[in-house]
């Protein structure tokens, strides 16, 4: 009969689950994990009302909009936050949330209500929901990386990182042989598309007739669709390749390598993703972030939109040695200058 | 283990269901090496620590909960809709459509009727290629998904993208339209309520109308059904219409109470966890609440696990996974339409 063996199928089965629950559990109450993080679990999501008033660590969040392994935009972000944390002495959390503006709105409300004094949204993308969630919790800060908006509570900080994509499209323009250059921006949003036409005109204030292709790939991840634009800008004769597409650059980069042109990082210095064909890559220094948050927690911060660049050390452009010649090297240094000084508006043609 | 009595078992099962899906949670943890315990609590915490939580799961919930209700229906009459999805995204673009030309609180009923008419409709294309062509519902329903997905993804890059043209969404729908939010500052919209009655009106339809009965007799007989003189064909159309129109109204009750515009990332997947969620709830209507809450505290436990404890957002994705996994290992025998 099919019935004994079905119903003792059924038991030993159940049997099963009860023992893996007793496992599982038994270890889980026994002791901690070997690895377990350091910013005690047990407490964090308890309510604010719960905490020691002894306990006045100011405490600051972060919001990803992807992986903070992408050695580019998130990354960066994520050591603004390892700064906030080691040089303010702040308590310090991260999330990654998906690209929708209702888990956004979530992230700024979840973190708000937990009591946080800072949370900050990296993308300019975050600004509406930080203005909505504003409103709400006027005893925390927040703080929109790219940003273009400001409340009272809300500060957005921009790092004009153009103004080396600038440089790059001037080292571009001098350096190219065919005369032409891509750009491969991720979304078609302010942030990157600046970016990228700030490289366009750097590398048309020197050569007026240099052409720079812009395309976006709507999206930061996709490495397969980043290489297949930056093999089909290769094609039509780009042989320099400047990005800013976040971890979907790996992609730009393998087509960089196979067709053996050259190429710019972006946020980070990325010469190490391929060392023998990246020549510069323009960089937002952490740490202008960090100096932000510490204003905000000394109470010298009004709400308002904060351009960081060249000037204030806060945007860099991290070059590989040996590549650029003296006379170019000068010349960059001028246009630096020019740009510091406010003579040269890197974003003056936009689309 | 005495047998025990028919009416506790499917309760009886979805609680090991959950036993379950906890333990594949917790096993995911440990092997990633974080103590299960702490941080499950963790999640649970996140989950129903306090009015802010409840309100988060709540508003989880709540598309859960209708998108689940229609794939119970679906699922009763033998229709393996896995289209929820799909079906959730036109009515949220048919609510965005109609939300954007109507500027007035009065119109909130017509726009929310349009977003169930969306997903029915799209729900009905399906439910017609099944019995004018022989498609099979499961390959239709799933196709249907991802036309809805690029359909949305094109129109809020191109036609219906904002006037500023900064980021590819629509613009917002008039703030008349909005659902009322109680116990700001917590997102909890009357959505929820919306939700309770889908439940319980299907409930009623299900089990205590003449057509829910030809439904259910359908589901699990069609030969029967066929002998008692029942057609098929115009039961197979009502299921899926219906099951559709549930994922229609979820998309348009998000739109007023969440979202209030149309974007790509519109969805996390409630479309598919509906079917979890249907699943657990043993298909029907009124314990799709309680399964729906138990995803909504999930999807909420999940991002507060990365929050506290630092668990990145890949691992935390993997935990929700297997929990899913387990919840449908467990209840999902016997229970899906052959």
């Amino acid at each position: 009969m099919s019935f004994v063996p079905a119903r003792l199928a059924r038991r030993s089965w159940l049997l099963c689950v009860l023992s893996g629950i007793w496992l599982v559990g038994g270890i889980a109450c026994g002791g901690r994990a070997p690895d377990a993080p350091p910013s005690q679990p047990g407490s964090a999501g308890a309510p604010d009302a719960n905490r020691p008033d002894s306990d006045k660590k100011p405490r600051v969040a972060l919001l990803s909009p992807g992986p903070i392994s992408d050695d580019g935009w998130n990354a960066f972000g994520y050591d603004a936050l390892k700064i906030i944390e080691k040089e303010l002495g702040c308590e310090v959390r991260q999330q990654q949330v998906n690209d929708s503006p209702a888990d956004r709105e979530q992230g700024f409300r979840a973190f708000a209500q937990e009591g946080f004094d800072v949370v900050i949204g990296h993308g300019g993308e975050f600004a509406d929901q930080a203005l909505a969630v504003a409103r709400d919790f006027p005893n925390t800060t927040f703080v929109v990386t790219a940003g273009d908006k400001a409340a009272p509570n809300v500060v957005s900080v921009v790092f004009d990182t153009g103004q080396a994509s600038y440089l790059a499209g001037a080292i571009a323009a001098t350096l190219s042989k065919t005369g032409r250059a891509g750009a491969i921006g991720g979304q078609n949003i302010p942030a990157s598309a600046r970016n990228l036409y700030a490289f366009r005109n750097g590398a048309r204030a020197v050569n007026p007739n240099m052409e720079v292709a812009v395309a976006f790939i709507g999206s930061w991840t996709d490495t397969a669709a980043a290489r297949q634009q930056a093999l089909a800008m290769i094609d039509k004769g780009a042989d320099f390749i400047i990005h800013d597409c976040d971890a979907a650059a790996a992609g730009v980069f393998q087509a960089v390598k196979e067709r053996d042109i050259r190429a710019f990082g972006m946020q980070k210095d990325q010469s190490h993703l391929a060392p023998d064909h990246i020549i510069g890559s323009p960089t937002s220094n952490p740490q202008g972030l960090a100096e932000v948050v510490r204003r905000i927690l000394q109470k010298e911060q009004k709400g308002e939109v904060v351009h960081l660049g060249l000037k204030d050390n806060a945007v860099g452009f991290a070059v590989k040695k040996g590549v650029i010649s003296k006379e170019l090297e000068g010349k960059l240094n001028a246009l630096t200058l020019a740009i510091q000084k406010g003579e040269i508006d890197v974003f003056k043609e936009q689309p | 283990m005495a047998r025990l009595p028919e009416a506790l078992r499917a309760p009886a099962l979805s609680v090991a269901a959950v036993a379950a899906a906890l333990a594949a949670g917790a096993a995911v943890l440990r092997l990633a090496g974080y103590a299960p315990g702490p941080a499950l609590w963790v999640m649970a915490n996140a989950a129903f620590g306090g009015p802010f939580a409840l309100a988060d799961t709540l508003v989880k919930a709540t598309p859960l909960a209708l998108c689940g209700v229609g794939v119970a229906l679906a699922f009763r009459g033998g229709q393996f809709n896995i289209g929820a999805e799909g079906q959730m995204l036109m009515g949220a673009l048919a609510a965005v459509a109609a939300g954007l030309q109507l500027a007035s609180g009065w119109a909130m009923p017509l726009v929310l009727a349009s977003a169930a008419a969306a997903g029915g409709g799209w729900a009905f294309l399906a439910a017609w290629l099944k019995t004018a062509r022989g498609v099979s519902e499961v390959i239709s329903t799933l196709m249907l998904n991802f036309i809805a997905f690029w359909l949305v993804s094109w129109l809020v890059h191109g036609p219906l993208q904002e006037a500023a043209k900064s980021y590819p969404q629509t613009e917002m729908v008039a703030e008349a339209l909005w659902l009322g939010r109680w116990l700001p500052p917590t997102r909890l919209h009357a959505g929820v309520f919306v939700a309770v009655g889908a439940a319980l009106v299907a409930y009623g339809w299900l089990f205590f109308t003449a057509s829910g009965l030809r439904l259910r007799v359908l589901g699990d007989s069609p030969q029967a059904a066929r002998t008692a003189g029942i057609s098929p064909e115009r039961t197979a159309w009502l299921a899926l219409t219906l099951s559709g129109a549930c994922a229609g109204l979820a998309g348009g009750i998000e739109v007023l109470g969440v979202s209030r515009r149309l974007y790509e990332q519109f969805s996390p997947g409630y479309g598919y966890m509906a079917i979890a969620v249907a699943l657990l709830a043993r298909r029907h209507p009124l314990g799709v609440l309680p399964a729906a809450v138990c995803f909504g505290a999930l999807e909420v436990g999940a991002a507060g696990l990365q929050r506290a404890v630092g668990v990145s957002a890949g691992l935390a994705g993997v935990v929700e996974a297997f929990v899913v996994l387990a919840v449908v290992a467990v209840s999902g025998r016997r229970d899906a339409p052959a």
